[in-house]
């Protein structure tokens, strides 16, 4: 039985880049934790938590409240959220697997503004 | 819950004595099983800090805890009043903070952690 691993989630996990398996690609920073209570009360780590909605509480004073006040402006609710069962590696960055939904504004951009362009599609689709 | 709700947090001890604010949680894997695949990180402890900064830089806890000791000296006349608190010793998180089971005195420094090994 190997010793269970420990980290620091202020020096390990908060701030750091989020990395995808697949691709390399850069996801997003570690903005906060969301914790849940097991059997015994004790809270442990249930996802990754990002964008300006787990940023903004975090950073607090006006620049937060003006985060989470724009996010909510824009119709977000919650923050987007990577569930820790996705985690595969946590080293200088933290690599998730999974399928990502991408998130709502470049959602809204591809459809709305790239596509309409013509020639915005590769000659494959 | 967040961590965010955890980090800079004051700290009192069981008598109500502030013992300063949290800096940062310790975190190990061996909590409940995620999707049978792995297991969850689980707070296992919180870190206290007395300065008004509150922000820790790891040397504390990192390969220097293990260095020359000379640097080891250093760091333990810079951080003798950063104290390790196990899960077990909070009571109760509430508006005004973190609220202690046991008495400041009984807290172990966060050198005591590293005696053995350990990240």
């Amino acid at each position: 039985m190997t010793e269970a691993r420990v980290l620091h989630a202020q020096l390990h996990l908060l701030d750091r880049q989020v990395v995808h398996d697949r691709d390399g690609r850069l996801v997003c920073k570690v903005d906060d934790l969301e914790l849940a209570l097991d059997e015994q009360g004790r809270p442990y780590v249930t996802a990754i938590l990002m964008g300006p909605l787990a940023l903004g509480p975090r950073l607090g004073g006006v620049l937060g409240r003006l985060m989470t006040g724009v996010a909510r402006l824009l119709g977000a609710q919650d923050p987007p959220r990577l569930p820790m069962a996705d985690v595969s590696r946590v080293a200088s960055a933290v690599h998730v697997g999974g399928d990502l939904t991408p998130p709502a504004l470049e959602r809204w951009v591809r459809t709305r503004l790239i596509e309409p362009i013509p020639g915005a599609w590769h000659e494959t689709e | 819950m967040r961590l965010s709700d955890l980090l800079a947090r004051p700290v009192r001890d069981s008598s109500g004595r502030p013992a300063g604010q949290v800096a940062d949680v310790r975190l190990v894997q061996d909590g409940p099983l995620l999707r049978q695949v792995q297991h969850a990180f689980r707070v296992a402890g919180l870190i206290v800090v007395t300065r008004h900064t509150g922000r820790l830089f790891g040397y504390e806890r990192g390969p220097a805890i293990k260095g020359p000791w000379l640097v080891r000296a250093v760091l333990k006349v810079l951080h003798r009043n950063t104290r390790y608190v196990p899960w077990e010793h909070v009571d109760r998180i509430d508006d005004d903070g973190v609220l202690l089971r046991v008495p400041l005195d009984e807290l172990t420094s966060v050198h005591d952690l590293y005696q053995d090994s350990g990240p």
